[in-house]
């Protein structure tokens, strides 16, 4: 996984769950005040602030203006207008179930690029040696920003569900952004001991104290089974800018094929990619066209994993997209293209 | 003779300059010395000295003349069979002399003579210069006896030494007051106890130089063989007097011992002229004949770079210069044997037999052969400069297949790279920008991104321009670089454009403009011909890919 991967999937679970973990570690605090101290209390105090502390009746809590400093990165500027606390409850001393919303999440992807960039010159040759295909995998943030996704302002519903007798959880996460669009996903996991489940909180933790979240993910995540996994994208302007983008770097001239495209020679080798995880290749060439159909016509697509199919994590091998066409062919996910004829 | 002391008052005034500058091998003041003069013939003649000591084996005159008439043959050989009497009286150590002549402030004689030609005048530049450089060389080795100089010319250094392959041993006289280098085939523990006694040579450096006549006497004290002639630093040359610059005493075998001298440089080709003498073996006696290098008459033109013989004119010139240094050497030599090479020694019929299967082919380039008659030009006798000329052949066919391989590999890569590859090849960059890409690495970092870019110019004013295509932006400094609209691959400084520029021209990003390539055709469509492409490049109109005669891939 690359340094840009694991950034993003920072800043992902950031956005999904950071304002919630700031709830755990305030877990008896009733004021504004007592939020405050209780920050401090816990080495938070210069890592978040927030202009007011309020409770209502359906709610636990709500914070308006909240900002966050990471650790790595103290420079980057990021603003939530409001975090809503909608549930929060423990069983024997352990988190089980927790659901938030922050409105008006903003950012600029930009600002990620530059402050975790090591030279001026790295972010010259990054984009000069960006790959269209590779870099969507290796350099997401870099694509966000060819797609003409610079500026975030987001809506990040978030929700989680722990079962300590069965050792399952259960995380669903909407993220509704102006540009990226809508991303909806729901994962359940068995196989997490209370262990696991607390290193998965001290991941959000340790992005604002000192200690390394990823290797706390990646504890997390090993030994885990996917028992199931849904999730669905609605586009509003980042694949549709994507693929101007791509025109653009290949001199696509009017009236000429465009490479943005997945054309049959690409759906071809597309398939022969996932025939190398499942060798039902009928089942692939349909995934694969349904995925050049969705290119084409980018409105909407989904994926769901079949039910009663279970994929052990540490059983994927390989780089990280191919654990990942693993995990998908492993779970039988059937993907839907919402403009048109789906699998 | 008012107007013989204005020119002599001439010479003072403009020979300051050249006191005052360092004498060859020597450090010291120059003087100069009256040393004979003719009312009759209008001359004067004046011998350097340094620190007041002009009696030298090799002198240096300097002649002033009212008229350049002093000069003519029969006129200047009266003048310097005075100049002969006096240094026999007052310097007898003096073998020769260079001469300057001038008549009023211009020179208009230079040469020499030599005592052994009873000072007879000769004429030339080129004489004089060689004389030159040897007597240098004598001042620099001192009594080191040229051992351990070392000619340089570029790179290549001519070690000057005594080999072990020598077969030579120094006899001494009794008194050890005087010795020779002999060569004999005996072996040394005879020859540690020959001995010679020396006649008519003040042996002042213990190595006897020029006339004298040596008696050789084997370890018996029995009379072995008189060398009766002249000596070159202890070697015995015959009746000839060479007065040269030794450079490598060597041998291969018995048959085979060699004596290398100098005999110029050339600092501007970086070339040495090497002389060769031998002392060929006689069975019968069982003894070595003197050193002897005019019959025939053998030079090489030792070249750092094999290169510089590839040129005609200098090779023409390279033979010419080797004429002289024959004339200059040996007037009587009937045969001259030149060799063009890289290496001073080893070479087969240079140093080593003519049928020697051991010389270092690699070092030669070529060997030219002439003969002539006494007083009569040189004639190629044998040309062996057909190994140059397939030298040359071969060397500009593996230039060609080179630069064949060079475009086969260019049109091969080309074959595999994309529209943006071929473009980038078409004005030799490395690449081809996207403009959202250097946008974003400008903005991000700051900093202005040098860019190579395709675009579609639309609109041209006096010294800026906008480009629509692939996408809209500014281009400035185009006064005198972009013609008008059209296709062009434009190279310059792409930025992120001022508030000011962003509001007026509607454009986020400026191509400060430094150099523009103009499409053929529209979006430079031409690039679709890649052997056109790889011709361009190598400049080869008639290349083909795959060297199929006539025939376009």
């Amino acid at each position: 996984m690359t340094g840009g991967m694991k950034l993003a999937l920072s800043i992902l679970l950031t956005l999904f769950f950071s304002c919630a973990a700031l709830i755990i570690v305030l877990q008896k605090e009733e004021t504004g005040q007592t939020v405050a101290r209780t920050l401090s209390q816990n080495g938070l105090k210069g890592a978040v602030s927030f202009s007011g502390a309020s409770f209502t009746v359906s709610d636990k809590m709500a914070l308006k203006n909240v900002s966050l400093v990471f650790r790595e990165i103290p420079a980057f500027k990021n603003k939530i207008k409001s975090f809503v606390l909608h549930s929060y409850r423990k069983e024997r001393g352990i988190l089980s179930d927790l659901s938030m919303t922050a409105r008006g999440v903003r950012f600029k992807v930009s600002d990620l690029v530059r402050l975790t960039a090591a030279s001026p010159s790295d972010i010259t040759d990054d984009f000069k040696n960006f790959d269209p295909v590779e870099g969507l995998i290796s350099q997401p943030l870099h694509a966000l920003l060819l797609a003409g996704c610079d500026d975030v302002d987001a809506t990040v519903k978030a929700s989680y569900r722990y079962f300590p007798d069965g050792g399952n959880m259960l995380l669903s996460a909407d993220v509704d952004d102006a540009c990226v669009g809508r991303f909806e996903t729901e994962i359940l996991l068995s196989g997490i001991t209370n262990e696991k489940d607390g290193r998965f909180l001290a991941a959000f933790r340790h992005l604002f104290l000192r200690g390394e979240p990823m290797k706390d993910i990646e504890f997390f995540l090993k030994g885990a089974t996917v028992e199931r996994w849904r999730f669905s994208l609605s586009e509003r302007k980042a694949v549709t800018g994507y693929k101007q983008f791509v025109d653009r770097l290949y001199l696509r001239f009017p009236g000429t094929e465009s490479r943005a495209e997945i054309t049959p020679e690409g759906i071809r080798k597309i398939a022969t990619y996932l025939s190398f995880s499942n060798a039902h290749r009928q089942r692939n060439f349909e995934l694969a066209r349904t995925l050049a159909a969705f290119v084409k016509n980018p409105v909407g697509i989904s994926v769901k994993s079949k039910s009663g199919k279970a994929v052990p994590l540490n059983k994927l091998n390989g780089n990280f997209l191919r654990r990942f066409v693993d995990l998908l062919l492993r779970l039988d996910v059937s993907v839907v293209n919402e403009s048109g004829s789906g699998n | 003779m008012n107007r013989l002391f204005a020119a002599f008052f001439l010479f003072f005034s403009f020979s300051a300059p050249l006191a005052a500058q360092p004498s060859v091998g020597a450090g010291g003041a120059r003087e100069m010395k009256r040393i004979a003069f003719s009312v009759k013939d209008g001359v004067e003649v004046f011998a350097e000295s340094v620190n007041g000591k002009w009696c030298e084996n090799i002198l240096t005159l300097k002649v002033f003349a009212q008229s350049e008439d002093a000069f003519s043959p029969s006129v200047f050989e009266r003048v310097m069979d005075k100049v002969g009497v006096v240094l026999e009286n007052e310097c007898s150590a003096a073998e020769q002399c260079l001469i300057d002549g001038y008549s009023g402030k211009n020179l208009v004689f230079q040469g020499g003579a030599e005592k052994s030609e009873r000072w007879k005048p000769e004429k030339g530049a080129l004489k004089v210069r060689i004389r030159r450089i040897q007597a240098a060389a004598v001042n620099q080795t001192g009594s080191n006896h040229a051992r351990v100089w070392t000619p340089s010319v570029g790179k290549q250094r001519i070690e000057a030494h005594i080999d072990p392959s020598a077969t030579e041993y120094r006899l001494y006289s009794k008194d050890k007051a005087c010795s020779i280098l002999y060569t004999s085939a005996n072996p040394e523990n005879r020859m540690s106890k020959w001995s010679i006694v020396a006649g008519g040579n003040s042996c002042a450096d213990n190595l006897i130089y020029g006339r004298a006549d040596v008696t050789v006497f084997d370890e018996n004290g029995s009379f072995v063989e008189t060398l009766d002639g002249y000596f070159t630093e202890g070697r015995f040359t015959g009746r000839r007097n060479l007065n040269i610059v030794l450079l490598n005493r060597y041998g291969y075998g018995r048959n085979n011992q060699n004596i290398s001298y100098l005999i110029d440089t050339d600092p501007e080709l970086k070339i040495s002229y090497v002389g060769y003498l031998k002392a060929p073996y006689n069975g019968r006696t069982k003894r070595y004949q003197f050193w002897q290098g005019c019959h025939p008459f053998t030079v090489a033109a030792v070249a750092e770079n094999e290169e510089v013989f590839l040129n005609e004119t200098v090779a023409q010139n390279i033979a010419r210069t080797v004429q002289s240094y024959a004339d200059i050497f040996c007037p009587s030599a009937t045969r001259l044997r030149f060799f063009a090479t890289t290496a001073a020694q080893n070479i087969a019929g240079m140093d080593l037999p003519d049928d020697a299967k051991t010389g270092n082919d690699e070092a030669l380039i070529y060997t030219l052969n002439m003969k002539r008659n006494i007083g009569k030009k040189w004639e190629v006798d044998k040309d062996d400069s057909k190994r140059l000329l397939r030298m040359r052949e071969t060397e500009r066919q593996a230039d060609k297949l080179r630069e064949n391989q060079l475009m086969t590999a260019d049109y091969n890569d080309l074959l595999k790279s994309d529209y943006l590859g071929r473009l980038a090849y078409m004005i030799g960059a490395d690449s081809i920008e996207n403009p959202d890409e250097m946008f974003w690495a400008a903005k991000l970092t700051g900093e202005p991104v040098r860019v190579n870019i395709l675009a579609r110019v639309v609109q041209t004013g006096f010294s800026s321009a906008f480009a629509d295509w692939p996408e809209r932006f500014k281009i400035t400094e185009t006064d005198g670089v972009l013609t008008g609209g059209g296709w062009y691959l434009l190279n310059g400084f792409f930025r992120v454009a001022s508030d000011d520029e962003a509001r007026r021209d509607k454009v986020r990003a400026v191509l400060e403009l430094s150099v523009a390539t103009k499409c053929e055709v529209e979006a430079c469509g031409e690039v679709s011909d890649l052997a056109e492409l790889v011709r361009r490049r190598f400049e080869r109109p008639d290349w083909h890919p795959y060297q199929s005669k006539g025939e376009t891939p």
